[in-house]
């Protein structure tokens, strides 16, 4: 056979397969979607009570509020004013300092009185060594850590064991949250005992009025990197997690805002230091372990906005961050391959992880690899431009459907974006982001494998933040 | 729309592919025009929701006020369910008179037939609005309606309607639902608080006895339950809880151990061989003990588990007649007891 | 000065509330002036001419709480004695302690009684004429 009709050959195979792909990966995520309608319309139920003036007993379960920190001088105590104004009964806040190299302790220090604190350090999980722990005069229910460097997970284990609460809230040190964002989260654990952990997704905190830390105003961003963020965490981060928290085959908690109960977390030994992506590491684990166990659980998705963060607005950034993002992914699923069809697997080990494995993990292969390779054969004649254009056709086709999707159930439950004008925006973005960048994260996405393939040592990639949204008050 | 040939034999998937392209697209505009539905209706309500406000805000101001005026405005029938609901806001608002005066205008726009129809026949919001109503609305006639909410899964809706029943008759309720209530396991304990806070006396005794009657697996969260409301149990049952085989039962009791008659029995668990147990006599001894109870409390601070050395040192530390140094030198042989012990004594210091 | 055209500063979030606290206020004969979170509190501290003759206040507010208002209220020059109410939601000992430590002059515990608050009222403004 000629190399020629080996290769024809080779596209009458592939092609069906390629189309195939597409088709399963988007109408996948819009079955999430239609999913997640589910849960919203039970939400609406109490969307009534919400609005009514809340009466609070102060028995509300304690929560500990974990911020780790590192190099956080520009805006620690800004965020950790807004912490304390957070309206909950019981709160406790510690900051966990991992060995910052600037003068963020000392900004801690002096902001809010801290002295030192003979606390009778309990370790449950081992951590880098804890230097001191302070207590703040002013603030009786925050306490600050100070231990040497080992990174979030490490400074996360740390904060648990110093922890009273029987809760414990993982925040990032510049997540926005809403002064109600605590009471949201806590609540799927205030009716079902057997609740082990909640989380939301973020929302984009870019062209947003922040004042004092907290939320003024919602708004859209003009750059258009973030816009495009803010359709994407429509489209994929948020009602598809919501659809899967309804069948309890959430796999992922963003750690920017997540609450755990803190006996479950120790007994599957905390979260685990040196990785990237922690906080699914963590979720994915407890899937596992519990499912093992056969131990009833749940964890839930809290959909309503009520952590913000700003969002990367330059190209480097976003892409170090998805990079970053494929391989805390590729870790978290590698390291808990236990789960995929294990015997008690239920819905994470035979719907969720095989979901996660075929479409976020090989996804950009397919995906990109799909286009490379019908461009290819276009171009080689191996197949006409209409079979080619109806392949392109088909991709931005599914892609433009799955955002309108996120759009629709935006639009049916929180609707933060009401003005007419921001509705036109988004539905620009909605068609356009379909184009390039959809293709361009992909991109990213595959690097972020490949790094993970050859287990590279990439830096972090310290995102240049702008300190202009955060006016002091 | 006729499809374009295509040149190669994989055109059946190709097909496949357009047709699917196209359907896409179809469920794409109709996604567009739903979303432009969705403002629209919502910007009506809007428009309508305000109007109904400026309409009725300042009649309801005024009567809480004490001026009722003779002449009510109309109220719509679409109206009915915003009307409710900013009456509802205002109700939870005030107490008192305000409060009666508000029900006034409630049974003359005849709110409480219409509330008893959306019991019976509304959808899940409906339902809780008409709930809420009714129980500010003090509505006998809507008993056993609000009891077969009580009864139903929806925790939400459930606890509402305990709300409304503990309203209209507190005592009556705390007959009916006393045991079903410590049976439940979704019933946020915040919520039960601020329930039954004001009406202790109907049901401390109702739920004393429905304790004598639920299942042994649900008596530890019954028990916390009560502890929690600070909710005081007869001496005798107290006594029989106390000497239960389930550890999570004593421990769970020896919260509600706060009388003197309770004493031997919390000192005969302070060497318990379950640490919860421990931690709870240890807690319980704090404002029960005396000075005999020193050397057993010591021996605590040198337990193996960090919370019962915790409440251990907190005793000491809240009984009145031992000094700081005294209590540093309680807790000088055991270096977990040192920590402990200088823990404490700094968070007292400052608070 | 009569106590007819004393001026009430009230700053509440809560739409409903602060809007009958108004009417309530208005109907006998006192002007007022709203801010309906912590920021228009401020503001109204900083930008008012001359002192109101009575401040009420509600503990949970949006980017600064009560408390903080109470210290900008006492910091101002000729605010110092100016009664303030607080209306704290819950009635749990600690806010109460921690609203009359900050400076309120009284509190009020939300739901409350209309009457009852127009009584403090009548009284703060009495003593102070």
């Amino acid at each position: 056979m000629s190399g020629m009709a080996l290769y024809l050959l080779m596209v009458h195979t592939l092609t069906p397969v390629i189309v195939v792909y597409f088709i399963l990966l988007n109408g996948a995520y819009l079955a999430l979607n239609v999913l997640s309608i589910i849960a919203l319309q039970r939400r609406s139920r109490e969307a009534i009570l919400d609005s009514l003036p809340q009466v609070y007993s102060g028995l509300e379960p304690p929560i500990s509020l974990l911020v780790p920190a590192y190099n956080e001088e520009a805006t620690i105590a800004a965020s950790v004013r807004s912490m304390l104004q957070l309206s909950y009964a019981e709160l406790e806040i510690i900051v966990i300092n991992d060995g910052s190299k600037d003068s963020t302790l000392a900004v801690l220090i002096e902001e809010f009185g801290l002295q030192p604190f003979p606390e009778a350090y309990r370790v449950q999980i081992a951590t880098k060594p804890v230097k001191t722990v302070y207590r703040s005069l002013r603030y009786p229910n925050l306490r600050v850590i100070d231990k040497d460097n080992g990174g979030k997970a490490d400074s996360l284990n740390a904060g648990i064991n110093a922890s009273r609460y029987p809760l414990f809230c993982g925040v990032d040190a510049d997540s926005i949250l809403q002064r109600d964002s605590l009471q949201k989260l806590v609540r799927p654990f205030l009716t079902d005992v057997t609740m082990v952990a909640t989380g939301g997704t973020v929302r984009v905190a870019n062209g947003c009025t922040v004042s004092g830390g907290f939320l003024t105003k919602v708004g859209l961003p003009s750059n258009p990197w973030a816009l495009f963020q803010v359709v994407e965490y429509l489209r994929a981060f948020l009602f598809g997690r919501l659809g899967w928290s309804v069948v309890n085959g959430m796999l992922i908690i963003s750690g920017a805002f997540g609450l755990f109960r803190k006996q479950t977390v120790i007994e599957v030994g905390g979260y685990r230091p040196n990785t990237i992506g922690e906080d699914m590491e963590l979720v994915v684990r407890m899937h596992r372990l519990l499912r093992q166990r056969g131990q009833r659980y749940r964890i839930e998705f809290v959909p309503d906005p009520v952590c913000w963060t700003e969002a990367p607005e330059d190209r480097a950034t976003l892409r170090n961050q998805r990079i970053r993002w494929q391989r805390g992914l590729a870790e978290s699923l590698a390291s808990n391959w236990g789960l995929m069809f294990s015997r008690r697997g239920g819905v994470p080990g035979w719907l969720a992880f095989p979901f996660m494995m075929l479409f976020e993990w090989l996804g950009p292969v397919v995906e990109l690899g799909g286009y490379f390779f019908m461009a290819f054969a276009w171009v080689l004649g191996a197949i006409s431009w209409e079979a080619f254009g109806t392949f392109l056709f088909l991709a931005v086709g599914l892609g433009i459907l799955l955002s309108a999707s996120g759009l629709l159930l935006e639009e049916m439950s929180f609707h933060i974006y009401p003005r007419r004008r921001q509705l036109l925006m988004l539905g620009l973005v909605v068609v356009v982001e379909n184009f390039g960048y959809r293709q361009l994260n992909s991109w990213w996405r595959l690097v972020g494998l490949w790094r993970w393939l050859r287990q590279k040592e990439s830096t972090w990639g310290a995102m240049t933040r702008k300190g202009n949204w955060q006016r002091k008050v | 729309m006729p499809s374009p040939g295509f040149r190669t034999t994989s055109e059946l998937w190709l097909e496949v592919a357009w047709w699917v392209g196209v359907g896409a697209l179809a469920l794409t505009m109709l996604i567009a025009l739903q979303i432009i539905v969705l403002r629209m209706a919502a910007r009506r309500r809007q428009v309508r929701d305000h109007a109904m406000t400026q309409t009725w805000r300042p009649v309801l101001n005024a009567a809480m006020l004490g001026e009722v005026p003779a002449n009510l405005p109309r109220l719509a029938a679409r109206d009915m369910m915003s009307f409710l609901t900013l009456w509802l806001h205002l109700q939870q608002s005030v107490r008192g008179a305000a409060g009666q005066e508000l029900n006034t205008i409630a049974y003359r726009l005849q709110c409480d037939a219409l509330a008893r129809r959306l019991l019976a026949r509304g959808n899940r919001a409906e339902r809780v609005v008409a709930t809420l109503v009714l129980g500010h609305m003090q509505d006998r006639s809507a008993w056993d309606d609000l009891l077969r909410e009580a009864r139903e899964l929806d925790s939400a809706a459930s606890i509402l309607a305990l709300w409304a029943l503990v309203q209209i008759d507190a005592a009556q309720a705390a007959d009916t639902l006393a045991l079903p209530l410590l049976r439940r396991t979704d019933w946020p304990l915040a919520q039960l608080a601020t329930i039954l806070q004001e009406q202790r006396n109907t049901w401390e005794p109702a739920l004393a006895r429905a304790l004598g009657t639920v299942e042994p697996a649900r008596l530890p969260d019954a028990l916390r339950l009560l502890a929690a409301l600070r909710l005081d149990l007869p001496q005798a049952v107290l006594q029989q809880m106390l000497g239960h085989d389930d550890p999570d039962v004593v421990a769970a009791a020896l919260r509600l151990a706060t009388s003197p008659e309770a004493l031997p029995q919390v000192r005969a668990h302070i060497a318990h061989a379950d640490w919860r147990v421990r931690v709870q006599a240890a807690r319980a001894l704090g404002p029960l003990g005396n000075r005999e109870d020193v050397p057993r409390l010591q021996e605590l601070l040198a337990d193996r588990q960090w919370w019962v050395r915790y409440r251990a040192a907190q005793a000491l530390a809240s009984l009145p007649f031992l000094r700081p140094a005294e209590l540093e030198s309680l807790a000088a042989g055991d270096r977990f007891a040192a920590d402990i012990m200088r823990q404490v004594l700094a968070e007292q210091a400052a608070a | 000065m009569t106590d007819q055209s004393a001026l009430i500063l009230i700053v509440e979030d809560n739409e409903n509330i602060s809007q009958l606290l108004q009417f309530m206020l208005e109907r006998q004969g006192y002007r007022t002036h709203m801010a309906n979170d912590g920021l228009a509190a401020r503001q109204a501290i900083e930008e008012l001419p001359e002192p109101p003759q009575l401040v009420l206040l509600d503990v949970m507010l949006p980017y600064i709480d009560g408390f903080e208002v109470v210290g900008l209220i006492r910091a101002r020059a000729g605010w110092e004695d100016v009664p303030v109410v607080m209306l704290t939601a819950k009635n749990t000992e600690p806010d109460i302690v921690r609203a009359l430590d900050a400076g309120a002059s009284d509190y009020i515990v939300k739901p409350f009684q209309p009457n009852e608050l127009l009584a403090r009222v009548r009284r703060y403004l009495k003593e102070k004429s």
